[in-house]
């Protein structure tokens, strides 16, 4: 993928980390699901250096949000690139669970399985109906991949004020 | 961080560190502007990526439990 391939490059030579998240991270973890965008988690810190390089690479800024940005590409056919900016904290916290996956064109971090499950969740708090669906789907994927503990779902359903997931759900993680 | 072959660690310390992301109940994350042919176009392109992965935990495909049959 010529986008991530340039977008990592970059970023390794200016010294400003990134995550993948989204489709791409859960490919990554061998849940093989259609996508239609790169998703990218960063720090707000880094928020010039990232609008500045995506548009430098010959994206067009489509959406602008505080928390998010999303970049339409100038060619027919290639990825559009979506940014999300959390706290510097948030994103050490990230950082620091992340493991290394082999996108073919080069080697880049994607979050913990449980910090994937936790943006999902938080994705699903925001309740739009359009994306319950595919996100649904992808938590139990998630459950399944990452053996994930009964409690640990509840909590973070607790969290991001989704308990009726955990009641939908729960069968899904790890007995006992 | 964890270097690992496919895939990220669970994050063990199952109820500490739960991230504190950001709310945006206003912003709509709409679908790209793409035909689906542009998609599959582009998803094609991963492939061989993907497929790589999905066969690397075998204990994750999808098994048959019907009986074969034609």
């Amino acid at each position: 993928m010529k986008i991530l391939e340039q977008i990592n490059s970059h970023a390794h030579t200016a010294g400003v980390d990134f995550l993948v998240i989204g489709g791409h991270a859960l490919n990554a973890l061998g849940f093989s699901r259609q996508t239609g965008d790169l998703d990218l988690i960063v720090s707000k810190s880094d928020k010039e250096f990232w609008i500045k390089l995506v548009s430098d690479l010959g994206y067009k800024q489509v959406q602008t949000h505080e928390v998010f940005a999303r970049f339409k590409p100038a060619a027919l056919v290639a990825w559009p690139v979506d940014l999300m900016f959390v706290e510097p904290n948030v994103f050490a916290q990230l950082l620091s669970e992340a493991g290394i996956s082999d996108f073919g064109c080069c080697k880049v971090k994607i979050p913990s399985i449980r910090h994937m499950l936790a943006l999902k969740l938080h994705a699903l708090k925001q309740r739009q109906k359009h994306r319950e669906g595919k996100d649904v789907v992808d938590v139990i994927e998630l459950l399944k991949l990452g053996n994930i503990a009964e409690s640990t779902f509840r909590q973070l359903c607790e969290k991001y004020d989704r308990l009726d997931l955990y009641e939908r759900l729960k069968e899904y993680c790890k007995s006992g | 961080m964890n270097d690992s072959k496919n895939t990220a660690n669970q994050g063990n310390n199952d109820s500490e560190g739960f991230l504190d992301l950001p709310d945006a109940p206003d912003f709509i994350s709409l679908p790209p502007e793409m035909t689906v042919e542009e998609i599959i176009k582009l998803c094609e392109e991963m492939l061989p990526v993907w497929n790589k992965k999905r066969f690397e935990r075998i204990d994750l495909l999808p098994v048959w439990e019907e009986d074969f049959y034609l």
